[in-house]
């Protein structure tokens, strides 16, 4: 992995290259170019223009190096304006015999486009990074031992991770409540499938149809001061009933001024439906404690096909003729139940500061 | 037919004069894919449009790939078998894309072969298709 200083250091780079290189090159082309064989522009004016807005993006990289957190976004303009010169001077490469002299500031910016999305990637959003590496942040309310966790699992993986983290905070003096939330829809939401309603799920979770839920029998002054909320990924995102509740205004209380943790089960694909979990709890006012997600067993491409033939045929190993490539078990690992099982000790034993977690972490 | 039209449509289609450079190009969109795709996978979450392009990145080579060997099977039918192979360079390039992030950060899924797995179900076919029928 590439560090911050490496990136900010590539950042400095392009500034000089753009800034200090792009006055260097109006001073001295008509010199430079000669001694190189380059021929000269044939607009003096289009050649001026383009090198004051690779200026401009000299500036850019600058301010990037200079804070990158405070200058994330100016990253994205970077990119996509480096990668749009790179692109016009490829083709005019390509199709009008442009000199590889003019190529060569266009490779420069295709490379360069590709580090300022790293490095967006690297700085954005950087509290995920560290809950997904194990840390769990202190909590900010007074222990009553007592955690409430709230799941819903359509295929029933998620129960067996809910059973790990429950023996891990109950081995370590927490006593547990179970909340099922339970779908309005219990029609559409209900395992094994139609082939007609999963294509139901499939494109209301696709363009995040909103699925109503049950109101939680839970007062806002409850005696939980821990809450950990179980979510399945479906088609990049949280699975619509998880989401349901914090979509429902009447539930958000339930999650003020509490420690919350979260755990992601998915085939794949965690990202997204982590950090919206996350984020709906911090919008609710929780303390996001700590965050764990886990993939199915086994390696690609056998998980992905393994997962369409349990929603299709509900059984492992099914279709018996395709049992040779299909995972043997569908769900989590023996390791990975271990692991949330040692992530529920970890959250009973976490430390307790009078200081919110997500103040200390600096959420972006 | 205007010229810049017909030079793009060359870059999209695998022309024989200018395979490399149309390799080169296509394999930039198939990585600048996934680049975009796991720079957004975290950004305003609940943001109905950011997921549906997030849904639609995640297969979105594949599609194109296959109109790619289909069109260019069409109009370049000489090489309609070899650019079975060009396809799957243009999938290494796609994993590539994925697997970079990496060195962004450690928590990124990176490439996700399950579901090139699945775009190539749907690329192949028609590549085979299109080189049978032109």
């Amino acid at each position: 992995m590439l560090s911050r200083r490496i990136f900010r250091l590539l950042c400095l780079a392009t500034a000089a290259a753009n800034g200090l290189g792009n006055v260097g090159l109006l001073a001295t082309y008509p010199w430079l170019l000669n001694l190189l064989h380059v021929p000269l522009p044939g607009d003096s004016y289009s050649f001026a223009a383009v090198s004051g807005f690779s200026f401009t993006v000299g500036l850019l990289a600058f301010m990037v190096f200079w804070n990158p957190e405070e200058n994330a976004q100016l990253l994205v303009i970077g990119a996509a304006g480096k990668a749009i010169y790179a692109f016009f001077t490829f083709y005019f490469w390509v199709f009008h015999g442009l000199h590889w002299f003019y190529l060569t500031f266009g490779a420069w910016d295709a490379v360069f486009s590709v580090i300022f999305l790293l490095f967006y990637m690297q700085v954005r959003n950087h509290d995920l990074e560290i809950l997904n590496s194990g840390e769990i942040f202190s909590s900010a309310t007074p222990s009553g031992r007592k955690a409430l966790l709230l799941l819903y699992s359509l295929t029933g993986t998620g129960l067996s991770a809910l059973e790990n983290v429950k023996a891990g905070l109950e081995a370590n003096g927490y006593s547990t409540t179970e909340y099922d939330i339970q779908p309005v829809e219990t029609d559409l939401f209900r395992f094994p499938f139609t082939l007609q309603r999963f294509i139901r799920i499939m494109i209301r979770a696709i363009v995040r149809w909103p699925a109503k839920v049950e109101p939680l029998k839970i007062p806002a002054n409850h005696d939980f001061d821990l809450i950990v909320v179980f979510c399945q990924t479906w088609f990049v995102g949280m699975s619509a009933p998880v989401e349901g509740v914090f979509q429902d205004p009447q539930n958000r209380p339930i999650f003020k001024g509490r420690d919350v943790a979260t755990v992601n089960v998915c085939r794949g694909l965690h990202r997204r439906s982590q950090a919206m979990l996350i984020r709906w709890l911090e919008a609710c006012g929780g303390n996001v404690v700590g965050a764990r997600a886990f993939e199915h067993a086994g390696h690609e491409p056998s998980r992905v096909f393994s997962l369409f033939a349990y929603l299709i045929y509900a059984r492992v190993g099914e279709p018996a003729w395709l049992k040779w490539f299909l995972e043997p078990t569908y769900g989590l690992s023996t390791r990975s139940l271990d692991d949330l099982k040692q992530f529920g000790a970890s959250l009973a034993n976490r430390k307790r500061e009078p200081v919110l977690a997500f103040a200390k972490r600096g959420v972006s | 037919m205007p010229g810049y039209v017909h030079n793009l449509v060359d870059l999209f289609t695998l022309a024989p004069d200018h395979l490399l450079m149309s390799l080169a190009f296509l394999a930039a969109i198939m990585a600048g894919n996934d680049l975009v795709r796991t720079a957004l996978m975290v950004e305003l979450t609940r943001n109905p449009l950011v997921h549906m392009v997030l849904n639609v990145l995640t297969l979105l080579p594949a599609f194109l790939i296959a109109a790619i060997l289909f069109a260019s099977a069409w109009l370049h039918p000489t090489q309609r078998w070899i650019n079975l192979l060009y396809a799957l360079l243009l999938y290494v390039a796609w994993y590539i894309g994925g697997a970079i992030t990496k060195l962004a950060r450690r928590d990124t899924e990176g490439a996700d072969p399950g579901f090139m797995s699945v775009g190539a179900l749907v690329t192949f076919p028609v590549g085979l298709l299109a080189a049978l029928i032109f």
